[in-house]
């Protein structure tokens, strides 16, 4: 299974077939934010590109949708949301690779205290998979995050440093840190000030390291 | 005093980055990633957060030219970028699929910072592609009640991003 | 006072007579000419027939006379071998205010310089010109001595025209709709001087698509928009073209691609101006600019199909929306300068 298709459904549509034990943390998609989405023009959606569209009909054999119109449905929902160029071609995880990311950021959010999310993302901006306790909007926190980092990168870039380690948003009631996995991928830990920085930090970057080795 | 700037926005891979650095004095401070969705087969890197340029007047003043990434979910960069700026420079990717379309999102995603200031539009990669033609985009804005100015342009070329400000400073000092 | 002129009809539909009475109500605020529609074809200043029924065109064939003393316009598809240099006019359907507008102020200049000549048939002491003169003064409208080609092309806007020398020459075919020319001879691929040239000593015929293609086969195609441009540019006689009155408000739908037809800062003022509208004054005055360049822009623009008439002028100067502060206005002066713009 291509990794592009199921970036975009795991970053854009409840994940309900993803099953957790109630202490774990809920895995939850922003399909609020998704909802709300301002569409300022009205056009007709076009159809994906036919290879993207055999990516989509594997996608859906292996959820578990259960009759054609569903499956339609779906489809139709993903061209309403976004257009093609929003859709994450790059990357080609497996689902395995994905599910086993995954697990890593919930033993993140299980581990460390005080995190309540964790978000891999494309350093474009598109969501991937991510550990949520609480439903806040992945997509636009994926999308946001990717601009501090490349802010952070260019800013420390003018500063005549190099390899920015971290953005880090100190905040009143809780911290946001973003980091790099690799070139295409980034890791964003979000936490409230029960998390202890230093161990925020250390523990974001092997989680970062690790996924680092999973997403090869 | 706040920030003298020009804004320019518009569809991915149409030449924002290029054409800030057409006429900024040092090479233009980038936060471009690699693209990992369909742009990747136009370009390799896209901008995420700004493009940033500067020109210096006599008098010691700068004129800073930013650049917004085009895609749509940045559309919160959008709005941190263009408060306070002078005016806004459309670029338009003819290449894509649906260019009009795209021009449209951008009419009406910059719709009240327009209102209050004005807007012009270049047209990009009309070398590759000739269609649509400039008389579509008109009818996009007569359909709209509005009237930019548009040209096709080579946003490499420092003489067509200058006619660009020259006609958005020319809608600037004239009434509307 | 406007001049009054009423219009009469044949064989309009009882669909489109409505719409025409309605178009022809909004002259009454028209400074210059106003029209009202009447069933009295004898008190008529000009006389329209739809001419895509077989009995429209003949109708149409047999008023055509040269003792005629009202203007006839073809609305519709005007009868084979019939176009602008009979001294026809022709109304493209369907009915729009701003494909009717421009046709009634050529019919209005045509209706006076007929009542101008056989007034100048009846008072043989006075000389031609200072009766033409008296006429224009009284009316405000204004003839020209010559009607060039370029004058009749802008009515065509998507259209492919053929034009023939009289000595039966075959010079140029035009395609509007493709933005392109075409000559037989590339001895005459400048055709400037043409454009320029009386329209009564050329055949100027309308080419179907399918004949147009034919014809154009073989021929080496160029760019029409830059030559009528220039072309329009060249006439320095101060003369709006057909169509166009001077105390007119005008309002450009599209702007002129001054990246290929020239950057001349004022026209790039006149462009920003014509995106609200005005009459030639107001912009001559607003500009500070020479009147006859104004003029000049003007018939550029009517060339090239960028012009339209404002029915309804905005209150001009007092309701500008965004008036800039001087020290904005300073600041964009120091950004120009620093950028050589």
């Amino acid at each position: 299974m291509k990794f592009g298709k199921l970036g975009s459904l795991l970053g854009r549509k409840k994940n309900a077939d993803i099953s957790t034990a109630s202490n774990e943390p809920q895995v939850v998609a922003p399909a609020v934010e998704a909802q709300k989405k301002p569409e300022p023009i009205k056009q007709t959606p076009t159809p994906p590109p036919i290879a993207e569209e055999n990516e989509t009909m594997q996608l859906d054999q292996d959820k578990p949708i259960t009759d054609q119109s569903s499956l339609e449905a779906t489809e139709q929902e993903l061209s309403m949301e976004d257009d093609d160029d929003e859709r994450i071609v790059v990357a080609d995880f497996s689902k395995e690779q994905v599910a086993l990311s995954e697990q890593r950021l919930m033993e993140f959010t299980r581990n460390c205290a005080g995190v309540y999310g964790a978000i891999i993302s494309t350093v474009d901006g598109h969501s991937v998979a991510q550990a949520l306790k609480r439903d806040i909007p992945a997509n636009k926190i994926s999308t946001m995050t990717s601009s501090l980092l490349a802010l952070g990168e260019s800013i420390a870039r003018e500063s005549e440093q190099r390899f920015c380690q971290f953005v880090i948003l100190d905040n009143s009631n809780g911290r946001v840190v973003s980091l790099r996995i690799n070139d295409i991928l980034m890791l964003t830990c979000i936490s409230t000030k029960d998390s202890n920085l230093g161990m925020l930090l250390s523990s974001g970057r092997s989680t970062a390291d690790a996924l680092s080795e999973i997403l090869r | 005093m706040s920030q003298i700037k020009f804004i320019f926005t518009g569809s991915p891979g149409a030449g924002k980055s290029t054409a800030i650095a057409a006429i900024s004095e040092f090479p233009p401070v980038a936060t471009d990633v690699f693209a990992t969705d369909s742009l990747s087969g136009v370009k390799e890197k896209t901008t995420v957060a700004m493009d940033f340029g500067e020109i210096t007047l006599e008098n010691g003043q700068k004129v800073r030219l930013y650049g917004t990434p085009g895609q749509k979910r940045f559309r919160f960069m959008w709005e941190i970028l263009v408060q306070g700026g002078l005016g806004l420079i459309i670029l338009i990717d003819n290449r894509r699929p649906n260019p009009v379309a795209d021009l449209e999102l951008y009419l009406s995603n910059f719709e009240t910072f327009i209102d209050e200031t004005d807007a012009v539009i270049g047209i990009t990669g009309t070398d590759v592609k000739d269609t649509p033609t400039i008389d579509d985009y008109y009818e996009l804005l007569n359909k709209r009640n509005q009237m930019f100015p548009i040209f096709t342009i080579d946003a490499r070329q420092k003489d067509d991003v200058l006619l660009l400000l020259n006609a958005l400073m020319t809608c600037l000092e004239i009434p509307s | 006072m406007p001049h009054e002129f009423k219009l009469s009809s044949q064989q309009v539909s009882a669909k489109d007579l409505p719409v025409l009475k309605i178009i022809l109500s909004l002259t009454k605020t028209n400074a210059v000419a106003s029209w009202d529609y009447t069933d009295n074809a004898q008190v008529a200043a000009a006389l329209m027939v739809d001419t895509d029924s077989d009995e429209g065109r003949s109708a149409f064939k047999k008023l055509i006379n040269n003792d005629r003393k009202q203007a006839l316009i073809a609305y519709g598809n005007p009868p084979e071998g019939l176009d602008a240099v009979n001294d026809i006019f022709v109304l493209p359907k369907p009915l729009r205010s701003k494909n009717i507008i421009p046709v009634l102020h050529q019919a209005a200049e045509w209706f006076i310089n007929i009542q101008q000549e056989s007034l100048i048939a009846k008072e043989p002491s006075k000389s031609t010109e200072e009766k033409t003169q008296n006429t224009l003064t009284k009316t405000g409208l204004r003839t020209q001595t010559i009607r060039r080609i370029i004058n009749l092309l802008p009515n065509d806007q998507n259209k492919a025209l053929h034009i023939v020398e009289k000595a039966n020459n075959q010079l140029v075919v035009i395609d509007r709709w493709r933005n392109r020319y075409y000559v037989y001879s590339p001895i005459n691929a400048d055709i400037s001087k043409l454009l320029l040239s009386d329209a009564r000593n050329f055949f100027i015929e309308e080419l179907e698509r399918k004949q147009l293609n034919k014809e154009i086969e073989k021929l080496i195609p160029h760019e029409l928009d830059i030559t009528l441009w220039k072309a329009a540019l060249s006439i320095s006689d101060g003369q709006l073209f057909d169509g166009l009155l001077r105390t007119e408000s005008f309002q450009l739908r599209r702007w002129p691609d001054l990246k290929r037809l020239g950057n001349d800062p004022l026209h790039m003022k006149l462009t920003a101006m014509l995106r609200r509208g005005g009459t030639i004054d107001y912009l001559a005055d607003f500009l500070n600019a020479p009147i006859d360049e104004v003029i000049r822009f003007t018939n550029a623009c009517y060339a090239l199909g960028f012009l339209d008439h404002q029915h309804q002028p905005i209150a001009q100067a007092t309701s500008a929306k965004k008036q800039l502060s001087n020290s904005k206005r300073g600041l964009l002066s120091r950004i120009r300068n620093r950028l050589g713009i």
